[in-house]
């Protein structure tokens, strides 16, 4: 009997051990493209290296990872929405946000091009496809990409092509929505990271290539926004600081700069010195 | 006098409507073996159930040694076992079966040879049948192997319902020599139903007869089914190929569905001549067979009237009248007739 | 078509290298699956039993109703558990949204009709003639219950893989209430989920496969109880 309660005895200071050994850690939302491109895998250890912070996250639509936040499930957001972002502020439900990275969007398509738009403005390229009905591939998701997307369809003056036969809307990322487009032929707009993850998959000839680029209106803004403690009290508030600020410190930066795929950077930083 | 083992009183059973059993009152004894004889649906298994605390009967009273007794009564574990018509035996292997009731009574000791002895007492070979699979048994070696069961748990009351139903005849034989033995070696009282009157007779203590729900004490009775079609100023079974045969009843208050049921000591054969009282209702009959009663001190004859075939039990001075090969005359007093 | 062909190939050498994602995320996978089911059997199997063996006013309707949830879909139920364990929601205290103990909440209440409704049918199925059979050997009425759920034992042994196969590849809960988080709540149906998601369908074959071997090994493991003794 002796040595069963001392074998509890010891079992309950190795699991309260445990506890408190056991990192800190941080529960991020983010959106599914970020995900994809793999920088959060690179950057992750780092963190934890240099803070004895893990980095937990959880990779969905932009729209969901914006509600996880309202509902004070996660400590911090990563996303890539800027009006939905500042709404997110001013509703109170987030703090502190602060521009950490940019890349931007490219249209691609299949070599072939049928509608021609290649080297051309986003505004003609969508004219474009809308005058060939040529198929184009849609998050449909709600998510930073869709929301950008539909923003230049808005800009062309003209209604938005819900319910046209060539407008395939996926519902879901987007790789997924890449591959379906690839499948169809169709055009599609994405951020560049994932292309050129993309590409990396398809060792270097994927069956899309980009088509449109460089236009001002396709730089696709970063955010990181610490959940607030006022909305949400019991959220990691001073860890989520922690890593807000880790991500615009100098030393960041540069790795998320330094950071490549293909031989190519994927993200350009930006955050204000 | 010793108590009674059983003692059962003011019972009823009803499915609905109908009343499958009805019993004022009946006492078992401790060793001894009481057979009910009867046709289907007389209610013998619905009696075996109740006894055996597997049906909780409409009203009654139960008394097992003393105590009452309901399902799953704790007083009657181990003590009142019942061998069903159609049992059913577990997904295991013979011993496994015959082992169950005690193990689940935590009656562990002298197992494996309580075991071996009681599938002996049935009749089969331990060493062939011990670790064989249920599914590999016939009728009868199942049935066996389901009353070894039941003799393992040495219980004071062992009730069987149609032991002997679908059987062969060996494992007939098998089984009322394993009750003989139970009785003996382990005083175990028995309770037996069965349609075959005479397997019960030849070793039981005394037989009751069940019709329609009813249990009779007589040794024998004679029950005949309606209906009755009325001819003159009693009533005849229409069912006689010559009309006006066979046995005649006074009124029936159901002539379509009521039987007359008449004890077999309440028939009386006469003289031809010979005067009967006023009530008394006389019929001619044929001498068909002769028996002794279970005592041996009385005569059972076997007459016919018309397609009726009857059973009375004589005494000594009664045997002079009879005639084999000749009519004789039979007669009974009307108030010992009763109608179900 | 030969992503599934490099599949195969990609499952050797995940499993053979000892990847650690990989084997993460069977880990988690076991972890819940084991969770859930001890949960759904425990409650499911008494529950599908007395649905089974008792009558009682009102048992169809009952029947019915665990019938049609067994047709509950997977997002369905990971919204509403996330719902109830979201920090915002009545259970948010527990601290259970992206954890394993939170998805094995959600699998076990798709597994519980499964488990209640196939255990009931198993107990309908029983030999009638057991019960006057059991008690004429004048067993308790817990001696009853237990030996009738062992007589029964193959068909609640059918009901237990059928749920068990519903928890282990549903991806609806463990999406919503895990978070697909890496290293923590990233199952093999998530992984797939993910890769498959980012186009790399030969790792989403190959950890397609590693989960039908772990299923395989659970059946066979148990095929030993379907011997009949």
């Amino acid at each position: 009997m002796r040595i069963k309660k001392t074998a509890l005895y010891v079992l309950g200071l190795v699991l309260l051990a445990v506890q408190v050994l056991a990192a800190d850690s941080l529960m991020m939302a983010t959106t599914t493209s970020t995900d994809d491109t793999g920088l959060l895998n690179a950057l992750a250890p780092v963190f934890q290296k240099e803070t004895g912070i893990e980095l937990k996250w959880t990779a969905t639509g932009t729209g969901k990872a914006l509600k996880l936040g309202e509902n004070c499930d996660v400590d911090v957001l990563l996303v890539h929405a800027p009006e939905v972002e500042k709404a997110f502020v001013e509703k109170g439900f987030g703090l502190n946000r602060k521009e950490v990275m940019y890349n931007d969007f490219v249209i691609i398509g299949p070599a072939a091009d049928a509608a021609k738009i290649k080297g051309k403005s986003v505004k003609e390229a969508f004219d474009l496809i809308r005058g060939k009905s040529a198929a184009f591939a849609s998050r449909g998701d709600k998510s930073g990409t869709h929301v950008m997307e539909q923003d230049l369809w808005k800009k062309t003056g003209k209604a938005l092509p819900e319910k046209e036969s060539w407008y395939i809307q996926t519902g879901q990322g987007m790789l997924q929505t890449i591959s379906i487009a690839a499948e169809r032929k169709a055009y599609t707009l994405t951020d560049r990271g994932t292309f050129i993850k993309y590409e990396s998959d398809h060792k270097g000839h994927p069956p899309l290539v980009i088509l449109v680029e460089g236009d001002d209106v396709l730089k696709n803004q970063y955010s990181v926004i610490e959940v607030s403690p006022k909305h949400c009290p019991k959220v990691k508030h001073d860890l989520a600081k922690k890593f807000s600020d880790w991500m615009v410190s100098p030393k960041t930066q540069k790795f998320i700069g330094d950071f490549k795929l293909l031989g190519k950077p994927l993200f350009t930083p930006n955050a204000k010195k | 006098m010793t108590r009674p083992l059983y003692e059962i009183r003011n019972l009823l059973h009803r499915y609905g409507e109908r009343t499958v059993l009805e019993e004022d009152g009946l006492d078992l004894y401790p060793e001894t073996i009481t057979g009910i004889a009867g046709p289907n649906g007389s209610g013998k298994s619905t009696l075996i159930n109740i006894l055996a605390l597997i049906v909780k009967p409409t009203r009654g009273t139960l008394a097992f040694m003393g105590r009452n007794v309901s399902l799953f009564s704790v007083h009657a574990r181990g003590q009142i076992a019942a061998l069903t018509q159609d049992p059913a035996l577990l997904k295991r292997n013979v011993a496994a079966n015959v082992a169950y009731g005690p193990r689940v009574l935590n009656d562990r000791e002298n197992l494996d040879r309580r075991v071996t002895e009681a599938l002996d007492a049935v009749g089969l070979d331990p060493a062939v049948f011990a670790g064989r699979n249920v599914r590999a048994l016939s009728g009868g070696e199942a049935r066996r192997v389901a009353l070894a069961a039941r003799l393992v748990l040495k219980p004071k009351l062992l009730l069987l319902d149609e032991p002997t139903a679908h059987v062969d005849e060996h494992s007939s034989a098998m089984i009322r020599q394993a009750v003989l033995q139970a009785r003996q070696r382990w005083k175990t009282a028995f309770l037996i139903s069965s349609h075959d009157r005479e397997w019960l007779d030849s070793f039981s203590d005394q037989t009751l007869t069940a019709f329609h729900g009813r249990l009779f004490r007589e040794e024998r009775v004679n029950i005949l089914p309606g209906p009755w079609k009325q001819d003159g100023d009693l009533w005849f079974r229409t069912g006689e190929s010559e009309p006006g045969t066979g046995m005649p009843v006074p009124a029936p208050p159901d002539p379509g569905r009521d039987a007359a049921v008449l004890p077999a000591s309440a028939l009386r054969v006469v003289a031809s001549g010979e005067p009967v009282p006023e009530p008394w209702i006389r019929f001619p009959v044929v001498l068909a067979g002769t028996g002794l009663s279970r005592t041996r001190d009385c005569l059972l004859l076997a007459l016919e009237a018309g397609d009726t075939r009857l059973v009375a039990m004589v005494g000594e001075d009664e045997w002079k009248n009879i005639r084999p090969g000749q009519t004789c005359v039979a007669c009974y007093d009307p108030s010992r007739l009763m109608f179900r | 078509m030969d992503f599934i062909v490099e599949g195969f190939l990609k499952a050797l050498q995940l499993i053979l290298s000892g990847d650690p994602e990989t084997y993460s995320a069977v880990k988690a996978t076991i972890h819940v699956s084991s969770l859930s089911m001890l949960v759904s059997l425990v409650a499911g199997i008494p529950a599908g039993f007395a649905l089974g063996y008792f009558a009682f006013p009102g048992k169809r309707g009952l029947r019915l109703v665990v019938d049609t949830l067994m047709a509950l879909p997977t997002v369905f139920i990971g919204l509403v558990v996330y719902a109830v364990i979201s920090s915002r929601g009545p259970l948010g205290s527990m601290g259970l949204l992206f954890t394993l103990e939170g998805m094995a909440i959600g699998q076990a209440i798709l597994a519980f009709p499964v488990v209640a409704a196939l255990s009931a049918s198993a107990v309908e199925s029983m030999d009638s003639r057991l019960r006057p059979t059991l008690m004429s050997l004048g067993v308790s009425r817990t001696r009853l219950f237990l030996t009738s759920l062992r007589e029964v034992r193959f068909g609640l042994l059918v009901a237990s893989l059928n749920a068990y196969g519903r928890v282990t590849t549903e991806v609806g809960i463990s999406m919503m209430v895990g978070g697909n988080i890496k290293w923590h709540t990233r199952t093999i149906t998530t992984a797939i989920a993910l890769e498959t998601g980012k186009g790399m369908f030969d790792t989403g074959i190959a950890l397609g496969l590693i989960l039908l071997l772990i299923a395989f090994a659970v059946n066979l493991s148990l095929s030993f109880l379907r011997k009949f003794e």
